[in-house]
């Protein structure tokens, strides 16, 4: 039973074109193209099925849809009918049937493509088998001239401003509803969304994969644990964080009352990037609409989940207006920016946070900007070694390092060093890669990152670095293996710019005073991991480090805790996410005092005299108060002030 | 919603780029506009699945009706200058007079077009090449002429240098040129274009365009699904031959060009493998570095080329399948190929089919069957005098020169577009690609098409 649904899952996750049926209807047909022996695996034993999106996303609708029946076709058919349909097919150039020639070609095409291209775990085999060793050895260093052109080259495309301006009207109008809800009904409505994503995790696994290349677990844990965890915090306690707040009032104020209250801001603009596309998308909706705002979210151009989300917010019974979602580029974006929401919530890149910035700096717009890290790891002599590669590991390649929190920069003290790094390199060789559920480490999201990967590793090894692993990348494929790298200095960029890939540079270090400036010499102060068994010196180095989230014996814990706020120092953004912090983040922090409806003249208020100059010095003094003694002198000085000032009032100046 | 350009360029293939250079250096403000993506030497996908999906429309190729030859249509900044093998040669009298005859144009001869050829050479470099690394498969091609009488020369390719000392394997190159040697457009004349202030828009396909008086107007579709619309004072359609012809069938132009997709050739071209006891390892190295140059062949309507293919092709060439196909797969090593491409007489159409898909008729009539029978009869002499042990001819034919569809003529009756490059009753709509083409040359058509569209840059920017 649980055999069946974990192949179910697998199926699903193989493609999103494709059902589990049809998929194992391609590997029956594969198997009958390609039934392997003398050397070459079968087509199902070489896995290559698995990767038929591949082809399938560049195919034409229509000829997907036909090759869906063929599939579907294949799945069904006993194996000796099935045989013989190939056999007629293969007699098809003879027959000059078009029908039969289409499908040989569309069916043999598809098996020899995914066989013959290589694609499964069995590709290395085939191509041995095959003796192809065709190459370009030659590595022409830099980057051409052309790439610069091209970027430059890329004219202003007309945004429908019109179209962004409606979101937002739509939102304006739909927020007072989403307010006059009440928090209970807010909190009932996520609690729904929680149910919904849960029933329908499956179908967001395959999509989020799909669109971000990440492996099963990254997505299930990164992109819908986290999420039921985040409602689950937000069930639990934003009714409290968000309760109104009774605060202290001072003597001076005696009888009036202090409150804090926090009101929804209005309307909150998310703009997402692609590295965790689902989470990024219902978690900052959640806690903005859990403190009562009307929500706009741009989602990164790479990972739209085209009408993922809205259908799922739709069904928890989201009406369609509280949360939008405006797809696009960056030029989408900076519209919805101009729009002058009441807030914005950015993730991304430093260089993109700036310009957001200032675009919002001109609207005054308030922003929270949570942009790149460089992590640091500080692996003391006395960490537990099997524990501190295991956490490295973890920590630097999850979700193929395409985390803003994921470790960039090891330091590892000299006495563990060259333990550590074997250790290291012999676990870290034997992770695997793919999008299924039994993959460690699933692809690079975007083009671009996979050129700055290919740009560090080129700078380390000139500049002298030693890699481990990863030797067999192509420098271009998006399936980049997890690389140790050593011999690596503050010189080289892998140590100094955020890579975002699956590297992990490990340097020694020689005291702690040594390593404390290593790690806090970079632009970036998003979070940082210290390892060791000297909880006294773990802490004294922890407080020196100049982040924002520090996990002591673990890695990216603090962002795991939704509690816990998230955010960055120096660089690495403005602002908290999450826990209290967070859900008043989106809100209008508003102070009150309440009063009496009495006659009472205020001693502050008009006319100002001598006498009364006299009376308010002597309780500023005595304002300071220490002691019983100190307030007595105060009562003493306002008692009289009091009086002075409610018979001035009533009176009012003389002339 | 207005985007203003003197000139919209559909296409940055060979026709689109050398008409963008043009016309950028002369002042105009361009925009060229490209379905595929950008890719450098950086990034070029490696390997042929990747390549086939990532470079080519629909995964990698399109099949004629009958599914008999299957079409290669790049789709990429750069167009089939970045999947093909770059080998570049002038038309010779043969073609050219076939094409003034049909056309009644007078410059379509040697000495009409050898400035623009030479402008078109000037853009890039040529490099014969190098016999010294000639692979076991070129050297069989050749020893099989000199044994069969047959007269063969060795190819002119726009490259500049493919270091094949330090073990560079060409074939490699099909999917984009990692070494920067090949002459792809944005190596050459885009690069020139954008020098020049050019727009490139990439991953954008157009839709439609229509013309009003003042304006030309193009719909289309970013990858995302935005939709865009640009305006331009004129517009040069270079889609390649498909593409251009889509466009074409889309926007309705049926109407007004009763010709539109009539015309279409594609040098159907027929690859044969035979197995050698010894290896041939045709993969590697230039992997191309002969081609036919014999005056009978050219008579009979057919040329030969010293080919290979990488191991997805192959497959899919192979006669055979499972146990006996994988066998013969396993032998790749031991095969050489030789390919007969017909200079095709009968021409095919293009139309929109359902649900507006392009539909490709283009069969061999008897004529052109003869010229692909005599080039396999050439093809299996040459392999019988080289000790070959046995031929496996390649089971459908591939259609890599994309011709016609928008053929000059002098008036609507016989094609789509006149001396000047306009469509027939179009002030602002040229066209810059193959799709020109009024016949099937037989001769490799990249030069040519550089050529024809840098004449009609330079036409137009004189006219402005």
């Amino acid at each position: 039973m649980r055999r069946e649904s974990s192949l179910h899952l697998a199926a699903t996750l193989g493609s999103v074109y494709f059902s589990a049926r049809q998929l194992r209807g391609l590997n029956r047909l594969g198997d009958g193209y390609c039934p392997g022996g003398d050397g070459l695996p079968s087509f199902s034993a070489s896995g290559a099925g698995w990767q038929i999106d591949r082809l399938a996303e560049a195919m034409h609708p229509q000829d997907r849809a036909d090759l869906g029946l063929l599939l579907d076709v294949a799945a069904s058919l006993p194996r000796p009918l099935l045989a013989g349909l190939l056999r007629l097919f293969n007699q098809a150039e003879h027959l000059r049937l078009t029908p039969l020639r289409l499908a040989r070609l569309g069916a043999a095409g598809v098996v020899y493509s995914l066989y013959y291209g290589f694609a499964g775990p069995g590709g290395t085999q085939v191509r041995d088998r095959l003796g192809w060793d065709a190459a370009i050895r030659t590595h022409i260093p830099g980057e051409p001239v052309m790439n610069q052109l091209v970027r430059d080259a890329a004219p202003d495309l007309a945004v429908d401003t019109t179209e962004v301006a409606a979101v937002f009207d739509r939102a304006r109008a739909a927020q007072p509803a989403i307010a006059a809800l009440g928090l209970p009904q807010r909190l009932a409505l996520l609690d729904r969304l929680g149910q919904v994503v849960l029933r329908r995790r499956e179908e967001i696994i395959a999509r989020v994969s799909q669109e971000t290349g990440k492996c099963a677990s990254d997505a299930l844990l990164g992109e819908i644990f986290a999420v039921i965890d985040n409602l689950e915090y937000l069930r639990r306690h934003a009714a409290a964080v968000l309760a109104d707040r009774k605060m202290p009032t001072p003597l001076a104020m005696l009888g009036k009352q202090s409150r804090v209250w926090y009101e929804p801001l209005g309307t909150i603009l998310v703009i997402a990037p692609w590295n965790y596309p689902f989470y990024q998308a219902i978690v900052p909706i959640s806690i903005a609409f859990a403190a009562g705002n009307a929500v706009v979210h741009k989602p990164s151009e790479y990972t739209p989940l085209a009408g993922l989300v809205e259908s799922i917010l739709a069904e928890a019974g989201f009406a369609p207006d509280w949360a939008q979602v405006v797809y696009g580029n960056g030029q989408i974006g900076s519209a919805c920016l101009a729009q002058s929401p009441d807030k914005l919530f950015f993730t991304g890149s430093i260089a993109t946070g700036k310009r957001v910035m200032a675009q919002a700096a001109e609207l005054l717009v308030p922003v929270e900007l949570e942009l790149g890290g460089k992590d640091p790891m500080l692996v003391f002599a006395d960490a537990n070694l099997e524990r501190a590669v295991a956490g490295a590991m973890w920590g630097a390649f999850t979700n193929t390092g395409q985390s803003c929190t994921s470790i960039e920069r090891c330091y590892v003290a000299r006495p563990l060093y060259e333990r550590f790094v074997a250790r290291l390199v012999e676990q870290t060789s034997k992770l695997t890669l793919g999008t299924g559920p039994d993959h460690d480490i699933g692809s690079m999201t975007t083009p671009m990152q996979i050129a700055i990967v290919r740009e560090h590793l080129a700078d380390a090894l000139a500049k002298g670095a030693m890699q481990h692993t990863g030797l067999d990348w192509d420098g271009v494929s998006p399936a980049i293996p997890p690389i140790v790298l050593t011999q690596v200095n503050h010189e080289m960029r892998v140590m100094q710019e955020e890579s975002f890939g699956p590297f992990l540079p490990v340097m020694a270090f020689d005291s702690e005073a040594e390593v404390v400036r290593l790690a806090n010499q970079t632009i970036y102060g998003l979070s940082a991991c210290v390892w060791g068994g000297d909880k006294a010196q773990l802490e004294r180095v922890a407080r020196q480090l100049k982040v924002g989230n520090v996990s002591i014996n673990n890695h990216m814990i603090t962002e795991g805790n939704h509690a816990l706020p998230f955010g960055g120092a120096k660089q690495s953004g403005i602002g908290r996410f999450k826990g209290e912090d967070g859900l008043r983040g989106f809100c209008n922090t508003k102070a009150v005092m309440v009063d009496g409806n009495s006659a009472k003249i205020e001693a502050n208020w008009y006319p100002f005299t001598s006498a009364k100059y006299q009376a308010l010095d002597k309780m500023t003094v005595a304002s300071r108060m220490r002691g019983l003694a100190g307030i007595i002198r105060f009562a003493l000085a306002g008692l009289p002030l009091e009086s002075l000032a409610n018979k001035l009032g009533r009176k009012g100046r003389q002339p | 919603m207005q985007s203003d350009y003197d000139a919209i360029v559909i296409g940055a293939g060979v026709g689109g780029a050398n008409a963008a250079a043009e016309l950028a250096t002369a002042g105009w403000r361009c925009l060229v506009i490209e379905a595929g993506a950008y890719h450098s030497r950086q990034d070029y996908p490696r390997g042929e699945l990747d390549g086939n999906t990532r470079l080519f429309w629909h995964g990698g190729m399109e099949l004629n009706r009958s599914a008999s030859i299957a079409m290669l249509r790049a789709r990429v900044v750069g167009g089939g200058s970045i999947v093909n093998q770059a080998l570049l040669d002038e038309f010779d009298d043969v073609a050219l007079d076939d094409w003034r005859e049909r056309t009644g144009f007078a410059w379509l001869d040697q000495a009409g077009m050898a400035p623009w050829y030479a402008r078109a050479r000037g853009a890039l470099q040529i490099q014969t090449v190098p016999l010294v690394h000639a692979n076991r498969n070129a050297q069989l091609f050749k020893q099989g002429f000199e044994q069969c009488g047959y007269q063969c020369a060795p190819l002119q390719r726009g490259q500049s240098g493919c270091r094949h000392e330090e073990g560079n394997d060409c074939i490699e190159c099909l999917y984009g040129c990692r070494l920067d040697s090949k002459q792809s457009t944005p190596l050459t004349s885009l690069q020139t274009a954008l020098k020049a202030g050019a727009k490139l828009l990439t991953q954008c396909e157009v839709e439609r365009v229509s013309e009003a008086p003042g304006r030309v107007t193009v719909q289309a579709r970013l990858a995302d699904g935005r939709p865009q619309t640009f305006r331009a004072g004129q517009l040069v359609l270079a889609a390649g031959t498909l593409g251009s012809n889509t466009v074409l069938l889309r926007s309705g132009y049926a109407a007004q060009l009763p010709r539109l997709g009539q015309g279409y050739y594609c040098h159907p071209q027929f690859m044969y493998f035979a197995h050698y006891r010894e290896p041939v390892l045709a993969h590697k190295g230039p992997f191309q570095a002969y081609k036919s140059d014999d005056a009978g062949f050219r008579r009979q309507g057919f040329k030969l080329e010293n080919v290979f293919s990488p191991p997805i092709g192959t497959a899919l060439l192979l006669p055979g399948m499972g146990v006996a196909h994988q066998a013969d797969m396993a032998a790749m090593r031991h095969y050489a190929c030789i390919e007969v491409a017909v200079r095709d007489s009968h021409p095919g159409r293009l139309s929109l089919g359902q649900g507006g898909r392009l539909q490709i008729d283009k069969e061999l009539d008897a004529e052109d069957q003869r010229r692909a029978t005599a080039g396999y009869q050439a093809v299996q002499r040459i392999f019988q005098a080289t000790g070959a042990e046995r031929v496996l001819p390649g089971r459908f034919g591939i259609g890599l020169h994309l011709m016609g569809g928008l053929g000059f003529a002098r008036r609507p009756e016989e094609g789509c577009v006149g001396e000047d490059y306009r469509l027939f009753g179009s002030r602002r709509i040229q066209v810059a690609d193959a799709s020109l083409f009024p016949s099937a040359p037989g001769i490799n058509p990249s030069l040519t098409i550089m050529a024809l569209a840098r004449r009609l840059g330079r036409q137009m920017a004189e006219a402005a």
